[in-house]
């Protein structure tokens, strides 16, 4: 939990400060729409962030900004100055929320956030922060909403405890449903009267809120209130506290000795005897709370007492988080004895609600029978003589999917019990010390660095030695094998400092597990989610920058895809949605699948969105493919409504950017009904570009292939003029401009003509052009590194890379080529280009 | 000498700050390495060298100032190299057998020089280091750390962070030709 905030402190300090720069761009001059969505897309992010970390006022507050943004983004021109200070006020409540949490850790937040979580979205009762966030959507054509907000004022007001607050909620209120029968000149200034009010209000109710949480009504129903009772005798407290560090101490010893020991009754007793205690004692004083997480966790280990189950695995870690949190919850108790507050710890709900149903968890699977690179009972069985192996294969194949491999064995008498219970120990001791053996060193990323260049370095010095002629000129065999022999072992070294990057995707899988328990829990379907190849492996900085595409898409997926479970069940399917994530490596690249059972992407509906906010002039010719990827564009969303999981159209045109960025691409494919599959394929490792080597005079440069869409030597015909600067290229009835690489880098003695050189188109859409070379010199995976920072940043050159030669080749950055030949003036722009098409 | 090129950069320069540079009376003295471009010499403080390398194929960059000649591959590393004769204002040159790269450490950062030939370690006391000589407010010496004349020769001792960081021409054909000219009354020979 803690690692969780700090997370999020760290990356939404940044979003902030960004974003407060942009505020400060968005008040001094007039807003670009790239801004605003921009600044649209860092809210967003710091809202999902907030709504991972569970701090639901950051979320909101976040969630305020953008609709402020929102509203500018359908009339930029109209930037008035309410606008600016509502969006304002949401960045500044962001910076304040920020610090406190800076500060006070996670309790000042979060314990008001988690406690109201699970009650407000289902609630229908608009909160202040609602309000607010209306409030910035009402105009002087639209005053319809303004008595709904009045009245949901005044509801609020009603209940509010504060007789002072509710009365000044009240007066806002009336002003509110005042405005809507006679609207006055100054609407804009009462709404903003109203707005700060309600800021006023949700400022002094926050920090209400955070000086302890007596004020908040705990309004979960299955969720104990951690408060001490009315007649509380503070001694028996005190004693209570003491017994119950020393049974806590204990059993953690004892769950460590079960780390090791899996079978140790004796352990499992004590840990046992822990929870019992407790839960006795604090039974007995009036501390549900504490009751209630001691007896879900005394029937967890009774279970494994009775052998039902086998502890390890998910198991051991929730008895440990148990524990904690159980140690946690004395604390507090010491505390309250002590005259202060209570404070919930934090996770509490979500640990009791994994103890109830621990088998339905995840983890439960994790310790039945795996299957896969831990050894099998029959193996094992096997391997000591005990049976044969196609005894075992024809048991196997005649038990029942439900039935353990080693009590089918035992019925079908092909081995004996003891046997069967040697081979399960032997096991987990195999599972055990595997675990162990997993011993790591941490390393700088920059020597690792430097080693792999270093390696890279070798093996072009090998390939030197190895062409070589005197060692080809077959009059030194000897020498020639030594040499062989040394490239075996480089190569072999090459391989292992390339894994040495490379971390398995089980960690993100993981991540993306939990958000899926809590979003369907969220919006109340049910979702079961599978993971396939959590083992594949992927570069270290890559699996960060792959965790946010994959949290969009399973969203999107949850949100959009899977159906309620009642039109599932109308629909015949099963009334829970499935979600799959796959990984696997796929001919040198990395793809990773998410593939739900939902409803599929609605062709027309996408058609009919992208036609309204005209992205497409008519809906002719567009593959299922191309009306797919529409999706993809900024801004683009066909939920009917907003909700606070996704719909506002921010997240997949990122989800693409960011899949670009890695230079990896992305696919959807989907059929109507049966659910949609969203495939990325990434490169292996961020660091190696697949790239083109292209001939300009004497010089070589690196063309990513990404870039490239296709190549081709025009004809004579093909290739226009504009106003006699500029030069088009036709290409399957396509016009494109045209640029020279030579002119542009100034390289001299490359080919002049068009017609006797290579024309390589990059870019995509609109911003298609055709660069000139002399000759395409072959495909060739290269090493990308920066130029030193002695050079700076030179205009399109994104790196350079070390070739077979051992010489630098220079990377190209087409994008930036092609807005440099628009400055230099060779090229023709866009309306020119347009115009000359038409 | 490849192991110096690993040596990190902060190390490098606290050492150089605790040591090479004393009080700038007359000049810093120390170990210099010096090297000739056309028919003069100049000395760079041994410090910021990290190794002396042979002509080797250099990529040309686009649209970068043309005394930067390109990058090569040290090793590994991609650094930009820099023609000292062309920063300095002075005709190309063939290259020559002699011909080399100096890498040295500039700023924090690695580069390489282009020089004609490399001379030799040379010890050079502070007293035998003069200020760099005053041409009126038109000629820049701000990259001189002094003028060297020991063993009856005269070397301008370069600041190579201050030459390597400004991005135009430095002119030194006039400081050259003055020092050159005093030097060789003072010590009586070229």
């Amino acid at each position: 939990m803690n690692e969780m905030i700090e997370g999020f402190l760290l990356e939404t300090q940044r979003e902030l400060s960004t974003s407060e720069e942009r505020l400060v761009v968005l008040t001094s001059g007039p807003p670009t729409e790239e801004l605003i969505s921009q600044f649209s897309t860092s809210l967003q992010s710091i809202k999902r962030n907030a709504e991972e970390a569970q701090l639901r006022k950051i979320g909101r507050a976040a969630d305020a900004g953008q609709l402020v943004l929102d509203r500018l983004k359908l009339d930029p021109a109209n930037v008035s100055q309410e606008n600016l200070t509502l969006l304002g006020e949401c960045v500044q409540a962001l910076r304040r929320h920020l610090d406190a949490l800076a500060e006070t850790g996670q309790e000042a937040l979060d314990l008001p956030a988690g406690a109201s979580s699970d009650s407000t979205p289902a609630d229908s009762r608009m909160t202040l922060h609602d309000i607010a966030a209306l409030l910035v959507q009402i105009d002087r054509e639209n005053l319809s909403g303004c008595t709904k907000l009045g009245q949901a004022l005044h509801e609020i007001a009603g209940s509010h405890s504060n007789s002072e607050i509710a009365s000044l909620l009240a007066e806002a209120a009336d002003k509110l449903l005042t405005l809507e029968k006679s609207p006055t000149e100054s609407l804009e200034a009462v709404l903003l009267e109203v707005a700060v009010t309600i800021d006023e209000v949700n400022r002094q109710d926050e920090t209400e809120e955070d000086l302890g949480e007596s004020g908040e009504p705990d309004s979960a129903p299955d969720v104990p209130e951690l408060v001490l009772p009315a007649d509380a005798d503070f001694e028996l407290l005190g004693e209570f506290v003491t017994e119950s560090r020393e049974f806590i101490a204990e059993a953690e010893s004892a769950l460590l000795a079960l780390e090791v020991d899996p079978e140790n009754m004796e352990a499992v007793n004590t840990v046992f005897r822990a929870f019992h205690t407790v839960k006795g004692t604090s039974g007995f004083l009036g501390l549900k709370a504490l009751t209630e997480l001691a007896h879900h966790a005394e029937s967890l280990l009774s279970r494994v007492r009775n052998r039902e189950i086998q502890f390890g695995g998910g198991y051991a870690d929730l008895a440990l988080r148990s524990i904690d949190t159980l140690k946690g919850l004395v604390e507090q108790v010491d505390q309250a004895t002590r005259g202060k507050s209570m404070v919930m710890p934090g996770g509490y709900q979500d640990l009791l609600r994994l103890l109830k149903k621990a088998e339905h968890e995840p983890i439960a699977d994790a310790i039945v029978e795996t299957p896969g690179p831990e050894m099998r009972v029959g193996d094992i069985l096997v391997a000591t003589h005990k049976v044969d192996r196609e005894k075992v294969d024809e048991v196997a194949a005649q038990k029942s999917p439900a039935e353990p491999l080693g009590v089918a064995l035992v019925r079908s008498k092909a081995a004996s019990l003891t046997d069967v219970a040697k081979a399960l120990r032997a096991q987990q001791r195999i599972g055990g010390s595997d675990k162990s053996t997993e011993s790591t060193v941490r390393v700088r990323t920059e020597r690792l660095d430097r080693l792999i260049d270093m390696v890279g370095e070798l093996v072009i010095a090998q390939s030197m030695v190895a062409q070589d002629s005197t060692v080809n000129d077959g009059s030194h065999h000897d020498l020639s094998k030594k040499i062989s022999h040394a490239g075996k072992i480089v190569r072999e070294l090459q391989d292992l400092s390339m894994s040495m990057r490379m971390v398995p995707f089980r960690a993100t899988f993981q991540k993306t597990a939990r958000l899926v328990r809590d979003l369907s829990r969220k919006s109340g379907k049910l979702v079961e989610f599978e993971v396939k190849g959590e083992d594949t492996e992927i570069d270290r900085n890559m699996v960060d920058l792959i965790t946010d595409p994959l949290i969009h898409m399973v969203r999107n997926s949850v949100d959009h895809g899977i159906e309620p479970p009642d039109e599932r069940e109308r629909l015949g399917k099963p009334r829970s949605g499935l979600i799959r994530v796959t990984a696997f490596h796929s001919g040198g690249n990395v793809v990773v699948e998410l593939s739900d059972d939902g409803r599929g992407l609605d062709r027309d509906k996408i058609i009919q969105t992208a036609l309204e906010t005209g992205l497409i002039e008519s809906d002719k010719g567009l593959a299922d493919v191309d009306v797919y990827n529409l999706i993809f564009a900024p801004g683009f969303s066909t939920a009917p409504e907003i909700t606070d999981v996704s719909g506002r159209g921010v997240g997949l045109d990122v989800v693409r950017r960011n899949v670009e960025a890695l230079r990896g691409r992305i696919e959807i494919s989907s059929a109507p009904g049966a659910g949609c599959k969203f495939s990325l394929r990434l490169p292996l490792t961020l660091a190696i570009t697949d790239g083109m080597q292209v001939k300009v005079g004497d010089e070589h440069y690196i063309v990513p292939t990404v870039n490239i869409q296709v190549s081709f030597r025009p004809s004579a015909s093909a290739l226009f003029s504009v106003a006699g600067r500029g030069e088009l290229v036709m290409l399957r009835g396509d016009l494109m401009a045209m640029f020279r690489l030579h002119r542009l880098f100034e390289v001299k003695g490359a080919v002049e003509d068009p017609t006797k050189g290579l024309l390589v188109v990059v870019g995509d859409g609109n911003r298609r052009c055709a660069l000139l070379v002399d000759e395409l010199l072959g495909q060739q995976q290269v090493v990308a590194k920066s130029l030193g920072r002695g050079l700076g940043k030179i205009q399109g050159i994104s790196g350079g890379a070390i070739l077979g030669d051992g010489r630098v080749g220079l990377i190209l950055d087409t994008m930036e080529i092609v807005s440099l030949a628009r400055q230099v003036g060779s090229g023709v722009d866009k309306t020119e280009l347009e115009t000359a098409g038409a | 000498m490849s192991e110096s090129s690993n040596r990190a950069p902060t190390e490098e320069s606290k050492y150089q700050r605790a040591s090479a540079q004393p009080p700038k009376a007359g000049g810093p003295g120390g170990k210099f390495l010096t090297f000739f471009l056309a028919s003069e010499e100049y000395g760079l403080e041994i410090l910021k060298v990290h190794e002396i390398i042979g002509m080797m194929p250099i990529t040309r960059v686009p649209r970068t100032p043309y005394f930067i000649r390109g990058v090569i591959n040290l090793r590994g590393k991609v650094i930009p190299v820099v023609d000292l004769r062309l920063k300095f204002a002075m005709d190309a040159k063939e290259q020559t057998e002699e011909t080399c790269i100096i890498v040295v450490q500039a700023q924090g950062v690695e580069m390489g020089i282009i020089v004609d030939k490399v001379s030799e370690v040379l010890d050079i006391a502070a007293q035998e280091i003069d200020d760099p000589p005053y041409f009126g407010p038109d000629v820049q010496t701000d990259y001189l750390l002094g003028i060297g004349k020991s063993a009856e020769r005269v070397r301008l001792l370069l600041d190579i962070d201050k030459v390597l960081s400004s991005q135009e021409v430095i002119d030194v054909r006039s400081v050259a030709a003055v020092t050159t000219e005093a030097g060789s009354q003072g010590s009586g020979g070229k």
